[in-house]
């Protein structure tokens, strides 16, 4: 899965998890001041990252991830360490 | 040691109901008159499950049009079962008219009756227990919907009710014990108004499990719904001036499963008697009887058999599940509100309902009904 | 409002993993027992946490006189079973009692959780049509208290009151009004449940298991275990239980039960503060006449915090002491507040004060002057207690209860 692909993905499952519409979900836009989203909303979207594409995020990561950005850097971490067979 | 006294009785300023017959209370009424015409057929709720429904009659609640009444946000992972709840809720307080101030929301609780909550929603997780590729990997999101109270939790917060809130299960005679726990509830002054009602859904583990329980006539329908009533003490509403449909008076219950048929027909008749007695009603006052047992084998004519004994003289019955399906939990409410819908034609006096139920489990009452004039 | 009568608690039967018997139960929590073990009821290899609160050496055929045991699931047995073991110790004549109007109101959280998992493993392996009828007679919630007035042969209520892990106090709070207002002149109440593993799948999901130890209050605390069991409490008016001599733990003095309304899992910690004003309100007690907390207490980050903020947002200053027997016999979920109860009854009977097990290093952030009554119970003399009940859905219970002088 290239990294483009990857992060659209991401992006769906959360816009999704959240009751977003397309286009609302920023970059840098805080989950849980701006969309809502509480720590079983959060746990949810790590449990779809993690069933639907495959990449395990340990639920202590949550505090490096509050936005999108947050999500993509922590997932990519994990995913190349993950391919490198580190 | 205890002695029977007088009860004090709650009204029913307004009431909310959804069945296989549709939305509301006219709905219901118009089944109950003339039959319905086309019933809805239910869905397979289990993503992925290839089994069927077993062959019998299956009534479903037709479109729940839930945008419209619980609008598009917050909506994603509640489970059928809490909408239908949540819906018959809605119902209820927009029928009172005035709407809850903040302060009338804190005082306003919920008791509902079922016997497992959302079943779907409970072996959903079990399923993925076993199912998935790990046994963990079930959805967080929805896991909170397995407990049995996900339907009053999402009702009160919905709707922002901080008082009591609680679920009663006692099969299907739960109804009457939701009303007992409403009185005291109120007696004792732990909320002003509750959200009085039951909710229970089809599914074909639902029907699976009548199906196979063999407590049921071969033919009869099974069916789901939800009936919440708005109750409030009667002299309060009384003295505010709110106008109420109904009065629950006296409701009297018992568990009977640990003796023979003679035995729970001898308890439900001691129910039926203590309720008339508690109302201060007299077995010649009763205009109706509403039944709980219809299409249960051997239960139906034990109930329409003590009912005979004690009131001596033919009294028209109704028998909700006749239209609606077997209805298990939520069965008194709706028998509470076929009464309702059957009095929205006037008469020419204030008439008394019996509600009776006796379950499969041993558990019978007799809840009376009074119209409000 | 009419006459009320005094309700007191004169019967405790227990039915958990650290002792069977209200004896054996309490003299495990005086000493901090230790009641978690390898998984056994169902195959947890999958998990990567495989430890819970099982009751390993309960036998049902040993304690129930009436019930098939063949024909109730584990949860009801449990139940069923405390109940008889309640009125053994209350030393009540079984006679008298299921010809008086007696009744239950039990709590659970899942029900039998056990009858649905072994139901679903033959769906998923034979299809729907082929499940063993016999279990849909024995899945409904109503069961857990059915098996208490069919065990006792009681005629009265018979309530199943499924509100998740307040649900016992709540069902105490209901028993109490019962007898309290005439209803009923004696009562069971309590709770019962099953470990399952759809219970311990959905807890490890949401971050809100341990691996291996319940910590409540402590400064690495991950979360819960599950646990399972039966907790039963005779309730009996006050003049009744003085007439016949008998034994009484305490008198259930009032409740407290609101709802959050804001989440279905997490705690509100306003919200719990008001509950247990609510509680002490309807006891007539203030809060520095409360010697003693028996905490929720389930050892997640999340609930510890908040409950303490709860309490400090009532008591100020001076908060009583406050232990979690979850430290012990993990989350018992629907059946946790009835155990609660007892332990409070036996502390105001006996005079100690129930501890906090597995406390390593008391976590910082739950503020100063914080009394967990680490490792083993200490002697004390107790007035009154309260007992507090958290839930999924936000339903606060708080249960009060005195010594009767």
């Amino acid at each position: 899965m290239t990294l483009d692909v990857l992060q659209e993905k991401i992006r769906g499952i959360i816009s999704q998890e959240l009751e977003l519409e397309d286009g609302e979900l920023t970059a840098d836009g805080h989950f849980i001041d701006e969309y809502d989203a509480d720590s079983l909303s959060l746990i949810t979207i790590l449990a779809r990252i993690e069933k639907e594409l495959g990449i395990v995020v340990p639920q202590d990561e949550l505090p490096n991830m509050p936005n999108l950005q947050g999500v993509f850097d922590v997932v990519g971490t994990i995913n190349s360490r993950e391919s490198q067979g580190v | 040691m205890t002695t029977t006294v007088a009860v004090r009785p709650l009204t029913i300023t307004a009431c909310g109901v959804v069945s296989p017959a549709g939305l509301g209370l006219g709905a219901l009424e118009e089944a109950l008159r003339s039959g319905v015409d086309d019933y809805t057929a239910p869905d397979n709720p289990f993503e992925g499950a290839v089994d069927g429904y077993p062959p019998r009659p299956l009534w479903a609640v037709p479109d729940l049009r839930v945008a419209e009444h619980l609008g598009r946000k917050g909506l994603r992972h509640i489970d059928r079962f809490t909408m239908l709840g949540l819906i018959a809720c809605k119902l209820a307080l927009d029928e009172s008219g005035t709407a809850l101030t903040d302060e009338d929301r804190a005082d306003t609780g919920v008791v509902m009756a079922t016997n497992t909550g959302s079943l779907v929603s409970m072996l959903e997780v079990g399923r993925d227990t076993l199912l998935q590729e790990k046994p963990y990997l079930v959805n967080p999101a929805r896991f909170p919907n397995v407990v049995t109270n996900a339907c009053t939790g999402q009702i009160a917060i919905r709707n922002s009710l901080t008082g009591v809130n609680v679920v009663v299960s006692g099969g299907q005679a739960a109804g009457l014990a939701a009303v007992r726990f409403a009185r005291t509830a109120i007696g004792d002054e732990r909320s002003r108004r509750l959200l009085v009602g039951g909710v229970e859904e089809l599914s074909q583990v639902a029907a699976w499990g009548w199906h196979k329980s063999g407590a049921l006539h071969e033919d009869a329908p099974v069916g789901e719904g939800s009936a919440v009533f708005l109750v409030e003490d009667a002299e309060a509403a009384s003295t505010a001036g709110r106008s109420g449909l109904a009065d629950l008076l006296a409701c009297e219950v018992g568990y009977y499963g640990a003796g023979d048929s003679e035995w729970r027909a001898r308890g439900l008749r001691s129910c039926v008697e203590r309720a008339l007695e508690r109302s201060g009603v007299g077995a010649d006052d009763v205009d109706v009887v509403s039944l709980g047992a219809t299409n249960h084998r051997r239960l139906e004519l034990l109930e329409d058999r003590v009912v005979q004994e004690v009131l001596d003289r033919p009294v028209p019955r109704v028998r909700v599940s006749e239209v609606l399906g077997e209805l298990y939990s939520a069965s008194v409410p709706l028998q509470i509100a076929a009464v309702l819908a059957l009095w929205r034609e006037p008469a020419d006096h204030a008439r008394t309902a019996l509600v009776t139920s006796v379950g499969g489990d041993g558990n019978a009452g007799c809840l009376v009904v009074r119209e409000c004039r | 409002m009419s006459e009320r009568r005094r309700v007191v608690i004169t019967g405790l039967g227990a039915v958990s993993s650290i002792g069977i018997g209200v004896e054996n139960f309490v003299a495990g929590i005086r000493e901090g027992r230790n009641g978690a073990s390898p998984i056994a009821s169902f195959d947890a290899s999958g998990f990567p946490y495989v430890t819970a609160g099982e009751v390993h050496d309960f036998e049902p055929g040993a304690i129930l006189e009436r019930l098939d045991v063949e024909r109730w699931g584990r949860s009801s047995l449990f139940s069923a079973a405390a109940a008889r073991l309640a009125v053994q110790d209350a030393k009540l004549d079984p006679e008298l009692l299921s010809a008086s109007r007696a009744g239950s109101i039990m709590g659970t959280t899942a029900g039998e959780a056990q009858v649905l998992q072994a139901a679903v493993e033959q769906w998923v392996a034979k299809g729907l049509d082929n499940v063993d009828g016999r279990l849909a007679a024995m899945t409904p919630v109503s069961q857990i208290a059915n098996s208490v007035n069919h065990e006792l042969r009681l005629t009265g209520d018979a309530q199943t009151i499924p509100t998740a892990c307040s649900a016992s106090n709540m069902a105490l709070g209901y028993a109490y009004d019962l007898v309290r207002t005439g209803e009923a002149d004696f009562m069971l109440a309590g709770g019962a449940d099953a470990v399952n593993r759809a219970c311990h799948a959905g807890f490890y999901r949401l971050g809100a298991l341990a691996e291996d130890l319940s910590r409540p209050f402590d400064l690495n605390r991950s979360g819960i275990l599950t646990g399972e069991g039966g907790a039963v409490l005779l309730l009996e008016p006050l003049n009744h239980a003085v007439a016949r001599g008998a034994r009484i733990y305490a008198e259930v003095l009032g409740y407290g039960v609101n709802c959050d309304a804001r989440h279905m899992v997490n705690p509100d910690a306003p919200s719990i503060a008001e509950c247990i004003r609510i509680a002490h309100r309807y006891a007539g007690v203030k809060p520095e006449q409360i010697d003693y907390i028996c905490a929720h207490g389930t050892g997640t980050p999340t609930n510890d915090h908040t409950e303490v903020s709860a309490v400090r947002e009532v008591f100020g200053e001076r908060i009583p002491p406050i232990s979690s027997i979850k430290s012990m016999i993990g989350h018992t979920m629907g059946a946790a507040s009835a155990f609660g109860a007892i332990v409070c009854g036996k502390a105001l009977e006996d005079g100690f004060l129930p501890p906090t097990a597995n406390l390593d290093k008391l976590d910082p952030a739950l503020g100063d002057g914080l009394d967990v009554v680490p490792g083993r119970a200490r002697p004390a003399t107790l007035n009154i207690v309260q007992n507090q009940g958290l839930a999924f859905g936000g339903n606060n219970v708080v249960t009060i209860f005195g010594r009767v002088a």
